[in-house]
């Protein structure tokens, strides 16, 4: 066994040690959060929130599973209930998704990654200053489509939500499990095509509870709106 | 392609550890990253020779620690090292496992190397 870090390796990867006497080599201890950075700007986002009562949801997914549809919806329906909200854009290119929430009377600040695949805290930093989202609203970060990069950039949200539909398979939480580990929330869109396409919802729930036994799950679709009740009523929670 | 973004960061801290001098260059840099992160670390290795191209960390090598999380079987109770989210008990193959750890990302030191003590029985 490896008596650095206790692993079953012989020789654990390669911990090189310079026992010489020569003063050549010096080591300095760090011990410092690889994600420091961003933590920061999170830790300040969060604060943010804290400070404006702003309940702030990371939405995460793959490409195309309907999360600007989820929002549209969404939006329309807590402005009927007088609950006001903005968004958060990521994509890395064009600003459609925007405009598309903007069409529906809703401040949005779009951040284009350029060729990043994820947003980060520092980003989301500035979006608020130019957004400046009011006391007791909602806030939708929308990520880049991506189930990947955005689960290790934590943005000070209050809540993560991971959306995925049913035409995207069954076993999608055991391909991308990190996504689904680290939300407090899935969304299972696209219910309506469930007849067309080959998803079993049972075995998809046994995934998502293994990685997640607290997580709360919503089987809805955004485009017939059935099951989007239980979603708008865990939003205002 | 997070990983550009998580060597850039491991470089940033290093050179912030740097002491301030001409002659001193980063020789190791080590880390410990948690197997239940989202990093991937044949990336990050790949990623690693981009950021330190013309900075003090130019010729140091990356060297990373993969650090388990640890797992207790709900079933059989046992205790165990766990790599993936997706591993069954080793005992008694029961999934999910109660997990705990893995989760961090650190970067522990750094080895310095002083380019100039060749110079001394001059």
């Amino acid at each position: 066994m490896c008596s650095l870090c206790g692993c079953d390796q012989e020789d654990c990867h390669s911990h090189e040690h310079n026992h010489d006497s020569d003063q050549q080599h010096k080591s300095v201890p760090v011990e410092t959060s690889i994600m420091g950075e961003n933590e920061r700007h999170a830790q300040f986002n969060n604060g943010f929130f804290q400070g404006r009562s702003i309940k702030a949801i990371n939405m995460i997914s793959s490409p195309g599973s309907g999360k600007t549809t989820i929002l549209e919806r969404t939006i329309r329906a807590l402005h009927s209930k007088k609950r006001f909200c903005s968004v958060i854009e990521g994509d890395q290119q064009t600003d459609n998704d925007a405009r598309r929430i903007s069409a529906t009377g809703t401040p949005v600040f779009q951040i284009n990654t350029g060729k990043a695949c994820h947003l980060d805290a520092h980003g989301v930093r500035h979006a608020l200053k130019h957004l400046d989202p009011p006391s007791q609203s909602l806030l939708f970060i929308e990520n880049v489509g991506n189930l990947i990069c955005p689960t290790e950039f934590f943005l000070g949200e209050n809540k993560r939500v991971v959306v995925l539909s049913s035409t995207e398979g069954t076993d999608k939480p055991a391909k991308y499990p990190l996504a689904f580990f680290t939300s407090h929330c899935v969304i299972i869109n696209k219910i309506d095509l469930m007849p067309y396409v080959d998803f079993d919802l049972d075995e998809c729930h046994r995934l998502i509870r293994g990685l997640n036994s607290q997580v709360d799950i919503f089987d809805m679709s955004a485009t017939t709106g059935e099951g989007f009740d239980a979603w708008l009523d865990w939003l205002s929670r | 392609m997070h990983e550009l973004s998580i060597a850039q960061n491991i470089v940033n801290i290093a050179l912030d550890n740097l002491p301030e001098s001409d002659h001193t260059t980063i020789n190791k840099i080590y880390c410990t990253i948690g197997s239940l992160t989202g990093i991937e670390i044949s990336s990050l290795e790949f990623c690693f020779p981009f950021v330190v191209k013309g900075t003090a960390a130019a010729d140091a090598a990356l060297i990373i620690t993969e650090e388990p999380a640890k797992g207790t079987c709900p079933q059989c109770q046992q205790r165990f090292k766990v790599y993936d989210l997706l591993d069954p008990c080793p005992n008694c193959d029961h999934w999910p496992l109660q997990l705990e750890g893995g989760r961090d990302m650190l970067l522990t030191s750094i080895e310095l190397k002083e380019e100039s003590t060749s110079n001394t029985n001059g």
